[in-house]
């Protein structure tokens, strides 16, 4: 994040060493038996804290005029206060000496900065809130996650559908697989319900390692995935599809009694992108009777 | 006579269940601590055999269940759980029935220690069986989740004794159409239809005949006897709306009055009247519900005429029965006569 206050940064150390060499060159030393330490040790610890403001400030927040109000205002706050720590170990004579101006000048200008630039900040974390807060409900609503496998479930399987098909190139080909376990029912009643369900974890988790990081696999419920494969053509799906199929009962050899029966769909460029709702009963009237979608000739 | 079944009775079968259910809840990232607050159950009483637990605790862990892992088939899923517990004497009697008529037969016989929150009736037609669900206590707003439960009890005996044959079933459900019937299609094989009179399953002759995968005759006899010293040990009761649906029923013709039913029960009217408000139901109510199911069952069953049947439920005349029909389904007896 620093790097993007580097020309600021380079601005202010120049802008300080400007000050150090005019405080150096215009004052005179003083004995060391006229420095007052107390005085020394409070205005060291009020310039340190406010390094640390700038500090915060470069670590932490991105570029923008905010940014930009908060790092001169707490430079100018640390230009005084240096110079008025040197103030202690240089003598200058005269009431009116250039160097009280240069010293008492800035620190409230970097005042008035930093409080621009702290209520800038408030507006800025209230917009944000705003906008996370929108996006957490639809994103991290718990009621979108089966508690089982922690796959998102049929609600979110649904809106990502509305969402890919609404967004996708009349070019680009969306595919979908439906993955069911046969024999599940029949495994749950024999092994208990405690097996049923790690068996349909260890099939998630093992489906999840075999497919992209851009699909998107749900439990669509019971012993029922559905996989979202954006811009697949059909010839792809149906190859995972028989990846999944074949490689089933070796990576799940206690599971002898279930396999796995994947079907792929594909909504194609030439076709007329149906409803989600309308997809996901043309997908169960599949599952049930073996009847081909209508839009998809393949 | 042995008082019927109330809220704070305790029951072995519901003990059982709440294992089953707690395990699942559990296994799916719920807090103990959470379920089983305010149930008066205890994580050390889960451990024990025979434990029983009050009606009234085990729908608050059904509460607490439903809040702490809010999917739609928890209910589907208990019953699956359920039917696969090798400890579960009643089911696993069940599975080892003959035949699906001689199970429910045994169902209905050993109900009062197994399944007390229920009345399962069946009433016969020239096509199918079909079995009445009516909550048997006051079930406390978990009236759908333990129908769903009992339904999905008997579709599970169904799917594994009689290898998937869930076509001849047919459920109606008194609950709203929800917006999602997935989990009941995935779950039961069928559609059942919505904002039904009643919450019934129907099942077809054939079925009831067709005998078991898993048919045990001599683990049946076993199994039989041995809860019936169980229910003997706790007593055969029967839940209150039951009890007194029942006797509604037998009077018919005649009106059983709040004070008669009260006698039986050896509390004063006021009482009674009191007791049917905790269970979230009115005198009246219950009168019109057992005069309302013979109706409906005498018209589209029995296809009886309207004088007939209003005779048989003690209407004055025909025009008061129809008034009242009307008044219970919003239809007159002509409509429901329609196929």
């Amino acid at each position: 994040m620093w790097r993007q206050h580097l020309p600021s940064l380079l601005l202010l150390c120049a802008a300080l060493c400007v000050g150090c060499t005019l405080a150096l060159s215009l004052g005179q030393p003083k004995p060391l038996s006229a420095i007052a330490w107390y005085d020394v040790l409070g205005e060291a610890v009020t310039l340190l804290v406010a390094c640390g403001w700038l500090g915060l400030v470069v670590a932490y927040r991105p570029r923008g005029w905010v940014s930009h109000c908060l790092i001169a205002g707490t430079g100018l706050l640390i230009w005084s206060y240096a110079l008025d720590l040197f103030d202690e170990f240089f003598k200058y004579v005269g009431v009116d000496h250039p160097q009280s101006l240069l010293e008492s000048a800035p620190a409230p200008f970097g005042m008035l900065l930093l409080t621009v630039g702290v209520a800038g900040w408030m507006r800025e974390q209230r917009i944000v809130h705003r906008q996370l807060t929108g996006r957490e409900h639809f994103l991290r609503d718990h009621r979108l996650l089966d508690p089982l496998t922690k796959l998102y479930n049929r609600r979110y399987l649904q809106h990502a559908l509305e969402r890919e098909l609404e967004l996708r190139r009349p070019d680009e080909p969306l595919s979908l697989l439906v993955i069911d376990v046969e024999g599940f029912a029949g495994y749950n009643h024999r092994r208990g319900a405690a097996a049923g369900d790690r068996l349909l974890v260890r099939i998630a988790e093992w489906v999840l390692m075999r497919m992209r990081p851009s699909s998107l696999l749900c439990r669509y419920g019971a012993d029922r995935f559905v996989m979202l494969l954006p811009d697949t053509p059909l010839a792809r799906a149906v190859r995972l599809a028989r990846h999944l199929q074949t490689r089933f009962p070796r990576a799940h050899d206690d599971a002898e009694d279930c396999t796995l029966r994947c079907s792929a769909h594909v909504i194609d460029g030439g076709a007329r992108p149906p409803a989600p709702a309308e997809l996901m009963s043309a997908l169960e009237r599949h599952a049930r009777s073996g009847e081909r979608p209508q839009w998809n000739p393949a | 006579m042995t008082a019927p079944f109330d809220s704070e009775d305790k029951c072995l079968w519901l003990a059982s269940s709440c294992q089953d259910l707690i395990a699942l809840c559990l296994r799916r990232d719920a807090d103990l601590n959470r379920l089983l607050s305010g149930t008066r159950i205890f994580p050390a009483n889960l451990a024990v055999e025979h434990h029983r637990i009050a009606a009234r605790d085990w729908l608050n862990l059904v509460r607490n269940c439903r809040r702490q892992v809010p999917v739609d088939d928890l209910a589907f899923m208990t019953a699956d759980a359920m039917l696969a517990n090798r400890d579960h004497a009643f089911l696993q009697m069940l599975q080892c029935a003959p035949d699906l008529g001689s199970a429910l037969r045994a169902w209905h016989r050993h109900r009062a220690g197994f399944l007390p929150l229920v009345q399962v009736s069946p009433a016969g037609s020239d096509r199918d069986l079909s079995l009445h669900l009516r909550p048997a206590i006051g079930l406390q707003g978990q009236d759908a989740f333990v129908t769903e439960l009992t339904v999905s009890l008997l579709i599970g005996l169904v799917r594994h004794q009689l290898d998937d044959a869930t076509s001849g079933i047919g459920v109606e459900l008194t609950t709203q159409r929800p917006a999602d019937i997935e989990s009941y299609r995935l779950h039961w094989r069928i559609e059942p239809s919505f904002d039904a009179p009643v919450n019934r399953v129907r099942i077809a002759y054939p079925l009831l005949f067709r005998p078991f995968a898993g048919s045990d005759a001599q683990r049946f006899a076993q199994l039989q006897t041995g809860l019936r010293a169980l229910c003997r040990h706790s007593g055969r009761r029967i839940g209150l709306l039951e009890f007194l649906r029942r006797r509604m029923r037998r009077a018919l013709p005649q009106l059983l009055g709040l004070e008669q039913a009260a006698a039986t029960l050896s509390m004063s009217g006021s009482s009674l009247k009191r007791l049917l408000k905790q269970h979230g139901v009115s005198y009246g109510e219950l009168i019109d519900e057992v005069r309302s199911e013979l109706a409906w069952t005498l018209l589209r069953e029995q296809r009886w005429s309207n004088p007939r049947v209003a005779e048989r439920l003690g209407y004055a005349n025909e025009h008061n029965f129809r008034r009242a029909f009307k008044r219970w389904t919003g239809r007159p007896p002509s409509a429901v006569l329609a196929p």
